[in-house]
């Protein structure tokens, strides 16, 4: 009842407001913005009529529109990267329009001359951050990888929780507040390698836009943030191949078309080869030939881009990717006392991803566009231990074979469908959602056979779980003068799990306020809700880290965010930011005291309890995006808490992500054709620890002596002591050589280029003579790497 | 195997570089009177003092070897016994050597110098009072057929019913070594004994830690559903086992200052586990004043 009344009441005033000042005499201007070298779409470009304060950006497929009073008109285009260009629309031109753009590196002097580009001004959302794949490739490397996410951590905002990890803590959110998209389709483990790399290989990826808050009403499912990456999509002109070597992986990527101007595809995959490397060394310390053992990843993204006609295309993408560490023993036999005797085992341990979507893109009238996508999403984890012997001689003949497996998993099934209507005044977006997922928390099958016994074949743990969720959100970007404009909209989920049903309704409103034309105020507010949780009590990303659903013992977490800044452009290259946010959680979960996660036999309800969670901060970023020196200086100076009644005696206490200042300053220069020098250099305060106040003799009943080996510590307080601060300079040259046949980039990076030792972990422990000691872990000193990679 | 995933982690680690951290602001830890006495009806109050160090001072641990302390225990109220420095020992003992009551409250006070007055009380509650029980067993794996045996795992699923009101809400259940004369040369120890914690029931609160499960009702505990995996040899002239199960009650912060010691030593040497702070039931100082009552219930199966 409380849900229908409110739901009327914010239905009567979203109706009101689009009702309001309709205006139905403006001409439609849509199209896309595309790629001349490629003919790919541009995504997030800024197209603006000139002498009119109407402006646009493309959507993640490239697509526009906008309305004006005039007949003919002239377009402005702007896209860091792109050289920006103008179109004369005259009044007879057909639609949709085809908006061309030029890289910047294939202009001779490759000085960027930006024109006026005011999005960060005009437009409503705040809290967003992008960057374009140049500059990430530009950016220093670790182990030779250019990765996406450890380029957005160096935003404000957002912090990647310990050493080289790739992990994601937006504005005091956990790691499993992240909605990861790719190319639509939500990825629930985004890290290989214990999360030392992102899954997103950086030559398969066409655009990177990450949202902290200002969360417009299409966006829903996670508390903290919005990860939309997207795939390219396949030239359209030319066969092109790109690739890699680097220290630790090699990638090799196709894409061309199928037929031009009319279809592309795009094939993109990678693979490390540690397990060769180190193979030798395995077989040295086994002793042994025939064993074998290793460890490696791979990726592989593919897509395909299909013009049907002017107004409708498709778009298929698949990605496939997985951590594997295996120990093979070979079929070995020897003879023993007149008995030939044979063994062979293998032991896997195996994690990935698979995804797959199909979009539908259609321009069904000039004011009207359509998405339409069906994705399938999956994470697993697995590990199989086999073994079989056998033992054979003249009078007999015996087989035995034992098998164990462990698999967990999520599995996601969705339907989705999206709508931008263009009403000049009013942009809105409306869209539905269905998504079936599917969890595997842990079935563990056991198997064995011998010769002349029972067989033993058997499943037990955690069957699948099943749930459902659906949404449906409204929205609209409301021009209510020419300084103020609004974006406000609703996001309805419906979350079933068993007969239990979770509705909610969760507004969100957005503001810009025009101070000038090159100043404007923001503020926002968005209530969010999330129906799934991460079991993991580490930033490492491990592949056993656990989804689980919100239950109706672990309910349904939830969020609101307020924020409020300024955006401010000067000189035409210059950006500023400033923003302030507060955010309070509902429903967050933290592991209980004494709970590991090296602990995998103990039920998950029993390791983790719930509390709230508030963050609050200042955020400060100045952006220099084009020129032959771009870069940026970031600050955050930030609060983060939580109170969970069954931690800390209920007491509240500092995250451990918690880190009062962070301050990134990143540098790209390119010298010329041949020449680019990337310099980062980071600082935080160090992450909140626990650490023991005092200790003291702990004894048992009926013991007579205290107990100097395992004495009892006193703590203060959860988190009461803070890390080292964490600081580190990473450096990067690249140099660009020109062939016949095409391009070669030779780029060496060096990560902590002072090998500043930053803490890991630390341990309080008692050392083999009971001399009590506090250690730090670090991991990484001074890291050098060198990658080739080429394209032609 | 399921570790292997952890070794390679651990790989990780080594091949990094570990590094001895200099804690030059860590802060300046004040000494606090360490007093620790568990009692029961069956022994007396011993008392031992010690002083809390700083997490990283390497002085070791030892009882205070000193008579100053002067210590008083009282019950309901009333003067129940004094307490001196034993030197051979090294603890204090009360000069009566009473023997605590069940049900009666106790409380202690200590006096140092250079201390502030430490103080605690606590009580011996009744021993757990168990109705009645039923118990089965399954074979779940086996490795050796013989003549006369099977060797393999089998699962005991032990029922329990007990009396709410006496057992109270805090009860610490462990196994108990049992030389089992029937099984010759094999016996059941703790350690061998593998709890299943996902089929405990749910109307109780659990922690397993150090071998031992802590139990917790808040209403009383009225059952047990207890199901484990025993290693071993199963003869098939259906010998009986027989097996002890350690029964201990106490008071909610003597059971709250038991569980979460041994849930921290457990972790010691875990870095990524939560660190468990230990709840003090001593006002002005360290350590712990509780009452325990035991008893052990023997089953056959």
């Amino acid at each position: 009842m409380y849900y229908c009344n409110r739901m009327k009441t914010i239905l009567s005033i979203f109706t009101l407001l689009i009702l309001s000042n309709l205006t139905f005499a403006q001409r439609s201007i849509y199209g896309y913005v595309q790629d001349s070298a490629s003919g790919e779409r541009i995504v997030n470009a800024y197209v603006k009529v000139y002498g009119e304060d109407v402006s646009t950006t493309s959507n993640s497929f490239g697509y526009f529109t906008l309305k004006t009073n005039k007949d003919s008109c002239l377009l402005l285009i702007s896209n860091p990267g792109f050289e920006n260009q103008a179109k004369l629309v005259l009044i007879n031109e057909p639609m949709p329009l085809l908006l061309i753009m030029s890289q910047t590196r294939t202009l001779k002097g490759a000085v960027v001359r930006s024109k006026k580009d005011d999005k960060v001004v005009n437009s409503t959302q705040m809290s967003s951050v992008s960057i374009t794949m140049a500059q990430i490739k530009m950016l220093p490397r670790f182990f030779g990888e250019a990765d996406v996410i450890k380029a957005i951590q160096l935003m404000p905002g957002i912090k990647g929780g310990s050493e080289g990890s790739s992990g994601l803590y937006v504005r005091g959110g956990g790691p499993d507040q992240n909605l990861i998209l790719l190319d639509g389709a939500p990825v629930y483990n985004a890290s290989h390698l214990f999360g030392f790399f992102s899954i997103f290989n950086s030559d398969a990826i066409n655009h990177v836009q990450l949202l902290k808050g200002g969360f417009p009403a299409r966006y829903g499912g996670r508390l903290s943030s919005v990860l939309d990456v997207t795939m390219k999509e396949g030239n359209m002109k030319k066969y092109k191949v790109e690739g890699s070597l680097g220290l630790l992986a090699s990638k090799i990527g196709i894409e061309g078309p199928i037929k031009k101007d009319k279809a592309s595809f795009m094939v993109c995959a990678r693979r490390t080869y540690l397990d060769f490397l180190l193979q030798p060394i395995f077989r040295l310390a086994n002793g042994n030939a025939s064993i074998s053992q290793g460890y490696f990843f791979s990726d592989l993204n593919a897509k395909v881009n299909w013009k049907l006609n002017k107004r409708n295309r498709l778009f298929l993408s698949y990605y496939v990717g997985k951590d594997k560490y295996y120990v093979q023993s070979k079929p070995y036999s020897y003879l023993y006392d007149g008995t030939t005797i044979s063994d062979q085992s293998e032991d896997r341990n195996q994690w990935g991803n698979q995804l797959g979507g199909l979009r539908w893109n259609k321009i069904v009238s000039k004011n009207v566009f359509i998405n339409t996508q069906v994705n399938y999403t999956k994470y697993y984890y697995e590990i199989v231990q086999s073994a079989s012997s056998s033992e054979v001689n003249d009078t007999s003949s015996i087989e035995q074979y034992n098998y164990y497996g462990f698999k967990s998993s999520i599995r996601d099934l969705s339907l989705r469908s999206d709508a931008e209507i263009n009403m000049g005044k009013h942009y809105i977006r409306t869209g539905l959602s269905l998504v079936a997922h599917q969890f595997e928390p842990g079935t563990a099958v056991v198997k064995y056979s011998e010769t002349g016994q029972k067989s033993i074949d058997t499943a037990f743990g955690s069957g699948k779980v099943n749930s459902l969720e659906a949404s449906l959100y409204g929205e609209d970007d409301f021009e209510v003068s020419k300084k103020l404009k609004i974006n406000y909209g609703l996001h309805f989920n419906f979350y079933n799990y068993k007969k239990s049903l979770f509705p909610s309704i969760q507004p969100r409103l957005a503001a810009r306020y025009l101070l000038s034309k090159t100043w404007s105020a923001k503020g926002s507010f968005s209530n969010m809700r999330q129906n799934i949780h991460l079991l993991t009590n580490t930033s490492l990303g491990l592949p056993n880290d656990l989804w689980v659903p919100a239950t109706n013992l672990i309910k349904p977490m939830s969020s609101n965010q307020v924020a409020l800044g300024i955006a401010k452009t000067f000189k035409d290259i210059y950006e500023l930011t400033f923003e302030t946010y507060y955010k309070s959680m509902k429903g967050v979960i933290e592991y209980k005291e004494g709970a590991s996660f090296l602990n995998v036999t103990e039920n998950w309800e029993n390791k983790v309890a719930r509390g709230r969670g508030e963050s609050y901060g200042f955020e400060f970023l100045a952006q220099k995006k084009s020129g032959n020196l771009t870069g940026w200086v970031g600050y955050t100076l930030s609060w983060v808490k939580r109170t969970v009644p069954e931690v800390n005696f209920g007491k509240t206490f500092y995250y451990k992500y918690d880190s009062r200042h962070d301050v990134s300053f990143v540098l790209n220069y390119k010298e010329n054709e041949k020449w680019d020098y990337g310099l980062v250099w980071v600082f935080r305060t160090g992450n909140a620890t626990t650490m023991p106040t005092a200790a003291y003799p702990s004894y048992t009943p009926n013991s007579y002596f205290p107990n100097n080996y395992n004495p009892a510590y006193a703590y203060s307080g959860r988190n009461n002591f803070r890390f080292a601060n964490y600081h580190r300079l990473d450096l990067s040259i690249t140099k660009h050589v020109k062939k016949k046949w095409g391009l070669i980039d030779l780029n060496l990076s060096i990560y902590n280029a002072y090998s500043r030792i930053n803490p890991f972990y630390y341990k309080v422990g008692v050392d083999y003579r009971g001399n009590r000691q506090i250690t730090r872990v670090g991991l990484f000193p001074i890291l050098p790497s060198f990658n080739i990679a080429f394209k032609f | 195997m399921k570790h292997l995933l952890y070794i390679l982690f651990v790989a990780v680690l080594i091949s990094s570089c570990e590094k001895t951290e200099k804690v030059d602001d860590f802060p300046v830890h004040k000494s606090q009177l360490v007093t620790n006495c568990f009692f029961n009806e069956d022994t007396c109050f011993v008392f031992f003092l010690s002083k809390s160090l700083s997490p990283i001072d390497n002085a070791p641990f030892k009882n205070m070897n000193s008579s100053n302390a002067f210590i008083r225990v009282f019950e309901n109220g009333i003067l129940f016994d004094s307490f001196r420095y034993d030197a051979s020992s090294k603890n204090y003992h009360g000069d009566e050597n009473k023997r605590p009551k069940v049900g009666a409250l106790y409380k202690f006070e200590c006096s140092y110098p250079g201390f502030p007055l430490v103080y605690a009380e606590d009580y011996i509650p009744s021993k757990a009072v168990v109705k009645k029980h039923s118990i089965y067993t399954n074979v779940t794996r086996t490795w050796e057929n013989t003549d006369t045996a099977v060797y393999g795992i089998y699962n005991v699923n032990l029922k329990v019913e007990l009396d709410p009101v006496k057992t109270g809400n805090c009860l610490i259940l462990s196994f108990e070594e049992t030389d089992s004369i029937l099984r010759g040369y094999y016996y059941y120890s703790s350690s061998r004994t593998k709890m299943n914690l996902k089929d405990l029931n749910p109307e109780n609160e659990y922690v397993y830690a150090g071998n031992k499960l802590f139990i917790y009702n808040e209403k009383g505990i009225k059952s047990l559903a207890l199901q484990w995996e025993n290693y071993g040899v199963l003869f098939k002239n259906k010998v009986t086992v027989i097996q002890d199960l350690k029964l201990q009650t106490c008071s909610k912060s003597t059971f709250e200052y038991l569980r979460r010691m041994t849930v921290q030593g457990e972790n010691a040497d875990d870095p990524f586990s939560e660190p468990t702070p230990i709840s003090n039931s001593i006002q002005n100082g360290f350590g712990v004043f509780g009452g325990i009552n035991e008893m052990k219930y023997r089953f056959r199966y």
